[in-house]
């Protein structure tokens, strides 16, 4: 109920066209404000009620106003140039002589120059701004370069967020917004670093990327699409050439399902036909799916199918907990099993491309939810933030984020999910995933390497020569540590070794080494991966060559030896059968701890 | 399992369990969510990423614990000023159960300092019955895991009994613990008192600023530098919590309860008594209400036994007999205060920034009675303090004597929190954070030797070849970057004087701590810097700080972390007692090397030299004469035109303190 005075003001407003804050002022004075209670006007809550603009309460006062200059609309754009030109020209000495690279300060510049149109506020543009001192600082400070990057990455991925969260209306963005968001975030871990760029896959990429969301129906976009779109435009290999037409191919088969046509038909078929084989299934569950929703088929019915023919995309979204509601329509044993025999078939066959599978998965059925609500994206936000703070490792994430989940994370995250996917009891989940966390964090204990101690040197084996070694102390347990070479062919579970462990009672412990537990040395590097029939070793030394997108993993591996007795010495006789190129190379045996 | 394993799996199960006890409904949902997605994100870090990131588990249990303090504050942050959910009673359990989770990884580094004293009396009193420590000392090898002996100024027995200058109450407290756990019981006795200290400071808070949240100040209050004494055996905390406790009861309306946190704070530890009584004197003062002869009487009562006990032993205030406050002066004085303020290694600039900020706020405008009354009781006690040599804490973790003060700081930083927006809040978090990590991952790291650099001088020194060290303030070993400090504090004090005179707020009440209907009185004449300019000056700040650095300084401290020493040793010995007093250098004998960068020119080598000795700069040779052991001598010496310059020992044993460019 609005009270008489109320009205006046209101009235005094329409009259003015605009908003006078003095027109309140009277108010302000009110000898019960005086007493610091609440105006009986609640003159804030009506300005902002009646959309009469910012309440007098929130006035800025006379004296700050001239050192509040930097934030008046006019000059607010210029000054926030000139301070982010400022902060650059300060941090790049910095960062060319940290240990951290250039990479993160760039994707930073880039990312807050994309932030002056779109943060109105300044408090959480300054907020933003942080990063890049603090960026700075830590590559001097941390000493150890991969901490150093990885730190920095973070920092990174952190003002990302406030960017994101702070450009948002109502849980929404424009779609203006989004595409200079995805642009910002996007081209850096794209194009960096220049030296060595294949132009014409990544700007492939990038163009894909943007259509996401340009092609989406709606006006604004969702925080989960911007996310998938982010997801996308990081994790689409640029090698082969055609992988590269992903976003592009996906833009096109959202496009179909929402607004299905001879010529969106026409679009998609020809995108695909130029992507490759691997986006024929896609476009196959795309055409379904559209078809049954034209048919007027529910909701429900058109994920339910949708879900067995993504290769198995419903069981993953179930293991990463994005979607409750729509995994909750797969009730039936039926579609369950169908779901977990292609997602089983996928990580057999395709294990490659199932993360792009389970991405474009997602996208469409986000794409499709339109006016659902749909759980918070957690696990979109995870992947997003690790992938932004392996900034200064983008390549390695694109080639192998898929493949460098190991068995037992994922069986972890299985299960945290399926807690956190229960129904009811939150308390109960609570105490039921602090138990599952303990009993995985005393496996970290056990498991968690400690400081190695160098037994052997450095040493190669060809097929069929063999190496003896007595360590210079018994030792409960070593870690062999090494890679192949010339073995990229080599399909995983193929005998490599075998190892003779003798112990200190001469007892002999035979162990056969395998493909799988070390692979090639560059089989994960870009234009390899594809080919290759290695996988990321069990044990993965975690070795990273080269910056950004340049960057790959290594593939070596470490081979725990242990016996009942402590260790004395082991032989290692590397398989005939090899290729006769083929090498074994050992950078050599460690003590673990 | 290791202790650091154990503390990690308490850790999360506490971050999982307790917020259900906090946060309620859509809240403790979107925490469950945002929970689980962190724990899986750290152990898939801790699987596969601390193979090539971290391979030390200890900081991804302190980056752990650290994001998820931030998280939960974040959550908290959330829930409405008025929501009784969120008491500091359940805020101060948590508190104490962080504390003993983190003790198992705390103490796999062997304790140190006092600690092991208390340790030894407490362990003198469970078995022996007395305060003998002599067969304790025999066997502080078992006891406390290295070999221990008296300390300087520990009383003697007539029959040779050796018993130690520390007071026994502490010990007293710590005895249920330690018969049922040892170390581990008597560590964790501190870490109770630390939760209790936490509850007390949030409900000393929330009583003096009822519309503050003080959820949100749990973060910064649970850091640096109560995380680094709650979870030690030294009486600081304890002493806090007394402290805070009385300045709850300061209106007297159980006196009881009064004196008795008084006659604990005194009992914890006799230089306590240095706010005790002046705190009596002014709660009684307050409470008489201009009857000036009761005030007058109670002043006299009190002053008696006081100077009794100065009269009767002038050090009983102090730390050390050897550190007398006779020595003060005004020299002493200003090391003693701006080194408390802004030292880089034992300052609260450096170890606890939002505290700092909060005294500085302090200074220009009223906050509560209770901070008023608070500073007035700490005045004498910082009187003591400041002169002191030892007015940093010693070998001890940074800001030893002012933690007793965390209730004034607690109601200052409040206060600063109630004004700050989210840049000033998000890079005073990320600075509390950095320090709690660094504290946490490395304990044994907050020990500091007293050579007037501090643990990032000597970090950035030592990544980036420079003497980085000189840029950071130091007043151990004052330099150019501490009188700029002191001059910079002056201004800024005199300014917030002036504009508290003018009636100007320096900063107006943020959102959240608006009260209904203040909006307009309280900003009405008020100031703030653009937030813009923030990241702005901290990036300029940064890069002049980096070209200085990078450059070689008119001052070569040959003991300091940028020196690269091949050969030769610290003088004097690392763990000498009182290291402060002596002044540092390098002991070269014959053979041992030394490279610096150093500025080209002539320069002053300041040494001692029992018999003499040569040494040679950049190849060119100068004869040292003999100078007496401790009696530094200075020698001219030219630097070649370059940057990078080896100093070597030919002949004999000199120990070098400086090369100073003239």
């Amino acid at each position: 109920m609005i009270c008489r005075r109320e009205i006046r003001i209101i009235t005094f407003v329409f009259r003015d066209r605009r908003y006078r804050p003095h027109a309140v002022r009277p108010y302000a004075q009110h000898p019960v404000r005086k007493q610091r209670a609440a105006c009986p006007l609640r003159c804030d809550e009506n300005c902002e009620k009646f959309g009469l603009g910012e309440p007098a309460t929130r006035r800025r006062p006379r004296e700050s106003r001239r050192l509040l200059a930097l934030s008046s609309p006019k000059s607010l754009k210029p000054a926030r140039w000139a301070l982010l030109a400022l902060m650059f020209c300060c941090s790049l000495p910095i960062a060319r002589s940290g240990s951290a690279g250039l990479t993160p300060l760039i994707a930073t510049i880039v990312l807050l120059a994309a932030a002056i149109p779109i943060i109105p506020s300044e408090e959480l543009f300054a907020t933003a701004s942080l990063a890049l001192p603090l960026e700075a600082f830590l590559s001097l400070a941390l000493t150890n370069e991969a901490t150093s990057r990885w730190a920095a990455g973070t920092v990174y991925a952190l003002s990302v967020c406030v960017v994101v969260f702070a450009g948002t209306r109502d849980g929404r963005w424009s779609k203006g917004d989004a595409i200079l968001l995805l642009a910002a975030v996007a081209a850096p871990l794209r194009l960096l670093p220049l030296d060595g760029l294949r132009s014409l896959p990544e700007v492939s990429i990038l163009i894909g990327a943007t259509l996401l969301i340009a092609l989406l129906p709606s006006k604004t976009v969702t925080l989960e699409q911007l996310l998938l779109a982010f997801i996308v435009a990081t994790v689409t290999p640029d090698f082969p050439l055609r992988a590269s037409l992903f976003p592009a191919a996906l833009a096109t088969f959202a496009w179909l399902l929402v607004a299905p046509s001879p010529f969106t038909f026409a679009a998609a078929v020809l995108v695909a036909l130029l992507a490759g084989k691997w986006s024929l299934p896609l476009l196959a569950v795309t055409c379904l799916a559209s078809s049954l929703r034209n048919r007027g088929a529910d909701a429900g019915g058109s994920r339910a199918l949708l879900a067995p023919f993504a290769f198995g995309a419903a069981s993953l979204a179930r293991v990463f907990a994005i979607f409750p509601d729509f995994v909750s329509g797969l009730q039936s044993p039926a579609s369950w099993l169908l779901a977990f025999v292609s997602m089983v078939a996928v990580l057999v066959f395709r294990p490659h491309l199932s993360l792009l599978y389970f991405i474009a998965c997602a996208f469409m059925i986000v794409t499709i939810g339109k006016g659902e609500k749909v759980r918070v994206p957690v696990s979109l936000m995870a992947i997003s933030f690790v992938c932004l703070s392996l900034t200064s490792w983008n390549g390695v994430t694109r080639a192998t984020l898929a493949l460098a989940i190991p068995s037992r994370t994922l069986l972890c995250v299985a299960i945290l999910a399926t807690i956190a996917v229960a129904d009811a009891f939150p308390r109960l989940r609570l105490i039921a995933a602090g138990a599952v966390l303990m009993v995985g964090c005393s496996a970290f204990g056990a498991f968690s390497r400690g400081q190695s101690e160098a037994l052997t040197e450095a040493f190669g084996l060809a097929p069929g020569e063999s190496r003896s070694f007595v360590l210079p102390h018994p030792v409960a347990a070593i870690s062999l540590i090494g890679s192949g070479a010339h073995m990229a062919d080599v399909p995983s579970g193929t005998p490599l070794a075998e190892v003779e462990i003798i112990d200190s009672q001469h007892s002999v412990y035979r162990r056969q080494l395998t493909a799988g537990e070390l692979s090639d040395w560059g089989f994960l590097r870009h234009d390899q991966i594809f080919q290759s029939r290695n996988a990321i070793p069990a044990e993965p030394s975690g070795i990273v060559t080269g910056e950004a997108g340049e960057a790959w993993l290594s593939g070596d591996g470490g081979l725990r030896l242990r016996a009942a007795k402590p260790i004395v010495g082991f032989t290692i006789i590397a398989n005939p059968k090899l290729s006769p190129r083929a090498r074994i190379n050992f950078r050599g045996a460690e003590e673990l701890r | 399992m290791s202790g650091t394993a154990l503390s990690f799996a308490g850790a999360v199960a506490l971050f999982s369990l307790y917020p259900a006890t906090l946060l309620r409904d859509e809240t403790l949902r979107r925490y469950v969510v945002f929970d689980l997605a962190a724990s899986v994100a750290s152990l898939l870090f801790f699987f596969n990423a601390a193979h090539f990131a971290l391979q030390d588990p200890d900081w991804w249990l302190a980056i752990f614990v650290v994001a998820k303090m931030a998280q939960l504050s974040i959550f908290l942050g959330r829930i409405p000023v008025d929501d009784r959910a969120v008491s500091p009673r359940l805020l101060g359990f948590f508190a104490t159960l962080l504390f003993v989770i983190l003790l198992p990884h705390i103490l796999q580094s062997p304790i140190d300092g006092d600690e092991t004293h208390y340790v030894l009396l407490t362990d003198s009193l469970v078995r022996d019955h007395d305060l003998d420590l002599r067969n304790q000392y025999a066997e502080s090898t078992r006891l406390v895991g290295r070999p221990i002996e008296g300390q300087s100024g520990d009383p003697i027995g007539a029959n040779g009994e050796l018993y130690s200058r520390h007071e026994p109450f502490l010990s007293i407290l710590l005895i249920p613990g330690y018969a049922a756990l040892g170390t581990a019981g008597a560590a964790a006795t501190i870490a109770i008192f630390g939760g209790l200290l936490i509850f007390s400071l949030l409900s000393l808070v929330s009583e003096e600023l009822p519309d503050f949240k003080t959820a949100v100040l749990l973060p910064f209050i649970i850091g640096p530098p109560v995380l680094f004494y709650a979870t030690r055996i030294w009486p600081e905390v304890p002493a806090a919590f007394c402290f805070s406790q009385a300045l709850r009861h300061r209106h007297l309306r159980s006196p009881v309860r009064f004196g008795m946190y008084l006659v604990l704070l005194c009992a914890l530890k006799l230089r306590f008594a240095l706010i005790a009584i002046p705190l009596l004197f002014i709660v009684v003062a307050l409470s008489s209400r201009r009857d000036w002869k009761r005030i007058a009487l109670v002043g006299a009562l009190l002053t008696i036994p006081f100077a009794g006990l100065l009269l009767f032993d002038r050090g009983v205030f102090s730390v050390r007999p050897i550190d007398a406050v006779s020595a003060a002066n005004f020299a002493s004085a200003w090391r003693g205060a701006a080194g408390l303020l802004f030292d880089a290694q034992a300052g609260l600039l450096f170890q606890a920034p939002l505290l700092f900020a909060g005294l500085i706020l302090a200074c220009s405008r009223r906050t509560s009675q209770a901070l008023s009354v608070g500073s007035a009781s700490a005045a004498l006690y910082l009187l003591f303090l400041i002169p002191r040599s030892e007015w940093h804490g010693g070998w001890s973790p940074p800001l030893r004597y002012i933690v007793v003060f965390m209730p004034l700081f607690a109601i200052a930083a409040a206060a600063v929190l109630q004004r700050l927006r989210l840049a000033g809040l998000t890079l005073f978090a990320l600075l509390t954070g950095g320090l709690a990590i660094h504290g946490i991952a490395q304990p044994p790291h907050l020990f500091h030797i007293t050579n007037g650099e501090s643990e990032l001088g000597e970090v950035l020194s030592t990544h980036l070849y420079g003497d980085f060290s000189r840029l950071l303030p130091s007043l151990i070993r004052p330099n150019a970057a501490a009188m700029i400090c002191s001059i910079l504090v002056v201004l800024v004090v005199a300014v917030l004087i002036a504009a508290r005179r003018r009636g100007i707020s320096p900063l107006p009440l943020g959102e959240g701590g608006r009260r209904p209907g203040e909006g307009v009185m309280a900003q009405s004449r008020s100031f703030s810097v653009p937030a813009p300019l923030l990241p702005a000056a901290l990036s300029v700040l940064l890069v002049g700080m980096y070209a200085c650095g990078s450059r070689p300084g008119p001052i070569v401290q040959l003991e300091d972390a940028h020196v690269q020493h091949n050969g030769g040793r610290l003088y004097p010995e690392h763990f000498i007692v009182a290291r402060f007093r002596f002044q540092g250098g390098w002991t070269l004998t014959g053979g041992d090397q030394a490279a610096f960068h150093a500025r080209s020119g002539r320069s002053r080598l300041y040494y001692f030299a029992d018999t003499g000795a040569v040494v040679a700069v950049d190849g060119i040779t100068l004869r040292l004469p003999a100078a007496q052991h401790d009696k530094w001598k200075s020698a001219s010496v030219v630097l070649p035109e370059k940057t990078d310059h080896l100093l070597r020992c030919v002949e004999g044993e000199v120990t070098i303190d400086r090369i100073e460019h003239e």
